[in-house]
């Protein structure tokens, strides 16, 4: 019985402490700390929005990508909106938010522009070649061609 | 026919031939460069028209518009709009000297609009405000904008005698990231809703 209760406190204790440290990450945030994180989000979506643009050069269909970064955009500017308010901890959260949007999105944006760039590479190669292919094939064939009616035309011209 | 005028017949229509082989390489290369780059921004009503913008605004009532981007600068742009509310004797933008309003913002939306695409926004607002009889004034005390609630407005709009309404200009400034500066700069374009706002009040 005794063990069992100890077991219970114990437990009771462990939930506290847990609940405790949760509470202490998300509330009390200082002026400073939500600040930062704001900060450190804006510069996230400018890097984001770098390698996304970087994509949209190389022909890459960006739209999903910017929608993606449109929502953490509009993350932001809730959280800066309660920084004005003074709520910090809304404004931490939020940024926060808006930075998860974005993990692993600038590798994404490398490579929808790397696989535009091949297409368009791979698109403009065949491109070239095929024209050079069809106007060689119109050159040499006009040449023999016309080499063809000369001789016809003097042989009519012998006759 | 003879030779000589086989030739020429001969040259054009291997010419012609060779154009339209060449046509796929030429199309790409021959491409006339962009001389002006710029960005759109426009307001349409309720119904996607140019039309039925509001105007008499009671107080609770949900007003919907829409706010149009259009990019033509040749590159994915990072735009912010910067949505300010005034009364008649408020900095407003000025698009003669285009210079931005010194009004703070009351809420910033972002986007992100690729080049030669159009970005939309609904925008769905009401307004909370009270007529103040015996001061012959309208508070504005807080404005919700998209389910946002932009809180402790404090604005105090008193009897405009030249327009006849207790004048309220809502209005979106354009402003584009600059990747050189890294920072926001005044896009010179805004859009704005002129507003009465007495309707429910003063009937």
């Amino acid at each position: 019985m005794r063990s069992r209760l100890s077991r219970v406190f114990f437990f009771a204790v462990l939930v506290s402490v847990v609940f405790g440290c949760s509470v202490n990450v998300v509330l009390g945030v200082s002026e400073e700390e939500a600040s930062s994180v704001l900060v450190a989000a804006e510069s996230d979506i400018v890097v984001c929005y770098s390698a996304v643009a970087e994509a949209d050069e190389f022909g890459a269909n960006v739209t999903v990508l910017l929608t993606r970064l449109g929502e953490a955009g509009e993350l932001l500017s809730l959280g800066e909106l309660a920084f004005g308010d003074g709520d910090f901890d809304s404004a931490l959260v939020y940024a926060g938010q808006s930075q998860g949007m974005l993990s692993g999105f600038v590798d994404e944006a490398h490579d929808l522009g790397e696989l535009a760039f091949n297409e368009q590479y791979w698109s403009l190669t065949t491109t070239i070649l095929g024209s050079i292919i069809g106007v060689s094939a119109v050159v040499v064939g006009s040449v023999v061609f016309w080499f063809l009616l000369k001789r016809k035309v003097k042989e009519g011209a012998g006759k | 026919m003879s030779m000589e005028e086989h030739r020429v017949l001969f040259l054009v229509v291997g010419g012609v031939l060779i154009l339209l082989v060449a046509s796929p390489v030429l199309s790409r290369v021959l491409v006339l460069p962009r001389t002006e780059f710029f960005s759109e921004l426009w307001l349409l009503g309720p119904s996607h028209m140019a039309e039925d913008y509001p105007f008499n605004i009671t107080s609770g009532s949900e007003y919907n518009v829409f706010l149009g981007i259009g990019n033509r600068l040749g590159y994915t742009a990072y735009y912010k709009v910067l949505v300010k509310f005034r009364s008649q004797n408020q900095s407003a933008a000025d698009s003669f000297n285009r210079t931005p309003s010194s009004l703070p913002a009351l809420y910033e939306i972002r986007t992100f609009v690729a080049d030669e695409e159009v970005g939309e926004i609904p925008l769905a607002f009401s307004f909370n405000h009270l007529y103040n009889e015996s001061r012959l004034q309208v508070d504005v005390n807080s404005l919700t904008l998209n389910q946002i609630e932009l809180e402790n407005l404090d604005y105090i709009i008193s009897w405009d005698s030249a327009r006849s309404v207790f004048f309220g200009n809502l209005f979106f400034e354009l402003w584009i990231f600059d990747a050189s500066s890294s920072s926001f700069q005044y896009h010179e374009r805004f859009v704005d809703l002129k507003f009465n706002m007495t309707s429910q009040a003063l009937t």
